[in-house]
């Protein structure tokens, strides 16, 4: 199969510091890729590159097909690309169900014009939203906080909340910028339950994470980045192996 | 009995007019500030576009050069309503003028554009005397409805006026509810809370931001035409860009992010301003004329204990608690 995500050559510097310095990778459909490497590899500036949060300098972005550097990361988050921050970012005066549904794919009311014209439309499609934002927070565990606000849930549920509100927007691939840091074991494994039963129904992950068990075990194929660059790439038992890791990231 | 009754409607409308006038400038900037984070420091020069706007084409074109005295306008006045909607319109546009460019950079700077914007507008009502009447006023601006009751019974205008504004405000209400309830006021709240998470999450703030801003500045210009309507007479001091302060603290006293709670803001505010004024009549004289800046001095020190002790306002921010679709 083509790979759904491909990144050529990409240069993003910040001053003199080239972050990310000619970074060519690619994810195939349907695995659970993992991105790994020493703090300031450029990991998570890579991930920003690709959702369109930072401008890189040279280098392209592919999604299923379309190039999509360049384009506002709003319009990248529709053509079915979306990132979860490593902080989450909730939307913190709004109820847990609400910062769901702002992140629905685009809705007749939220168009002036439409809303003046189209009142039905507009609340079918709201009362489909509330129905689809509730199957969702049962999926991730967070039926019970429904109408809480979000600032109110904790640490671990707030990393929930921003993986329920990013598959509100009916993703084809999922970018996670450490999905189970500080969450406790218990919460973590639901959290990397949720990912493999998302995975199985056709979804993409690619993911940073600093937890080499839950790297390991989790992803189907794993690349190690150093230094701006991509270093090696492979399935979990030769990255384990290989010296060069060894060496740049995982240490004797 | 009846002078009576004709002194307490001209009371009457002397508080509720411009009490109302207040609540509908307020809700425009709520829309700005209260649900979508839009720091707008020009409001008195929105709403003072709105009146001068409106003052010219629904009075027409003026010049006595006998006196020295002119304004710009239409050759005829134009109809009050499309006046009014032109007056709504210009404002919208300085809105958007103003917003674009600074709406790209960071939120700062559209605070310093609104406030350049209120010196300049200040300034060019002051001078350009040929186009705005400057401190020679602009006069003689109708009231609607002046063939029913003309204009020198006061007590029926201004009695009148009243229910013209009411109804523009119920107006103004009714949408501004059904659109901040929708899912675009969502957006805009989303934006509120976390500008490039909203983005992140497929929001095109950029585009959503200039929207609500727009039509906000659109609200203040008509707000700026009523006041225009019933005072009958601008002049350019009526806008000083510090009156912007009071829209804060109407929106903030009765809660940002209600619209509702904005309306019972700006009342409260002129219920306060009302009652000190009836006080005044019991004070020795040097405290007397010291009234007026101890009024400010209280405005701001209850701004300041509001903002510690009750930082969402008297009626808060609704919370969304939408029934289940399933339980039916």
């Amino acid at each position: 199969m083509p790979p759904i995500l491909e990144v050529r050559d990409i240069v993003k510097t910040f001053g003199g510091i080239r972050a990310v310095d000619g970074c060519t990778l690619s994810v195939a459909p349907q695995t659970i890729t993992g991105l790994i490497g020493p703090n300031g590899a450029g990991k998570s500036t890579l991930f920003n590159v690709i959702v369109g949060l930072f401008a890189a300098e040279e280098g392209e972005v592919h999604f299923d097909g379309q190039r999509i550097d360049g384009l506002p990361p709003f319009r990248i988050v529709r053509n079915g690309l979306i990132k979860t921050f490593q902080i989450p970012r909730e939307l913190r005066n709004l109820t847990v169900l609400e910062n769901l549904m702002v992140a629905a794919p685009p809705m007749a009311g939220e168009r002036l014009h439409e809303l003046l014209l189209r009142p039905g439309q507009v609340r079918r499609e709201e009362e489909a939203v509330i129905k689809r934002a509730e199957d969702v927070l049962e999926t991730v565990g967070l039926r019970e906080l429904r109408d809480e606000y979000a600032r109110n849930l904790s640490g671990g549920q707030k990393k929930l909340l921003e993986i329920a509100r990013a598959l509100m927007a009916k993703p084809r691939m999922m970018l996670l910028d450490e999905p189970v840091a500080g969450v406790n074991p218990t919460l973590a494994q639901r959290i990397l339950g949720v990912i493999e039963e998302l995975r199985a129904s056709g979804l993409t992950f690619f993911l940073v994470e600093h937890d080499m068990d839950v790297v390991m075990k989790r992803c189907s194929w794993i690349i190690v980045m150093h230094q701006g660059r991509r270093l090696v790439e492979g399935l979990p038992e030769a990255i384990k192996a290989d010296p060069r890791v060894i060496e740049s990231y995982l240490g004797v | 009995m009846a002078d009576v009754f004709q002194s307490m409607i001209l009371q009457l409308a002397g508080f509720l007019v411009p009490a109302t006038i207040l609540a509908i400038l307020a809700l425009g900037l709520n829309l700005q500030w209260g649900h979508t984070g839009l720091f707008n420091a020009g409001v008195a020069a929105f709403v003072g576009v709105g009146a001068y706007t409106f003052g010219m084409f629904a009075t027409g074109k003026y010049s006595n050069p006998g006196v020295s005295w002119y304004h710009w306008g239409p050759d005829r006045p134009i109809d009050m309503i499309a006046a009014a909607l032109v007056a709504m319109a210009v404002a919208g546009i300085f809105g958007l003028l103003v917003a674009a460019p600074a709406l790209r950079l960071r939120a700062d700077y559209l605070a310093i554009a609104t406030l350049a914007l209120a010196e300049i507008v200040r300034l060019v009502l002051k001078n350009e005397r040929r186009f705005t009447g400057g401190d020679q006023s602009l006069a003689f601006i109708p009231r609607p409805f002046e063939a029913f009751v003309p204009g020198n019974i006061g007590w029926a205008s201004d009695g009148l006026f009243i229910f013209i504004v009411a109804g523009v405000a119920l107006g103004v209400v009714v949408v501004l509810e059904y659109v901040t309830r929708a899912p675009w006021g969502r957006d805009l709240r989303a934006i509120r809370e976390d500008e490039e998470a909203a983005i992140a999450l497929g929001k095109d703030a950029f585009r959503l931001k200039l929207t609500a801003f727009a039509i906000g500045c659109a609200i203040m210009g008509l707000a700026g035409a009523l006041l225009a309507s019933f005072n009958r007479v601008l002049v350019p001091d009526l806008f000083v860009p510090a009156s912007t302060f009071t829209a804060y603290v109407v929106v903030i006293l009765g809660g940002s992010g209600n619209n509702r709670g904005v309306v019972l803001g700006a009342y409260l505010f002129y219920v306060f301003g009302w009652s000190t004024q009836q006080v005044r009549g019991y004070l020795p004289p040097d405290w007397s004329l010291r009234l007026d800046f101890i009024n400010q001095i209280v405005v701001g020190v209850l701004l300041i204990l509001v903002i510690l002790f009750r930082p969402e306002g008297v009626l808060p921010e609704k919370k969304y608690v939408p029934r289940s679709p399933r339980a039916e």
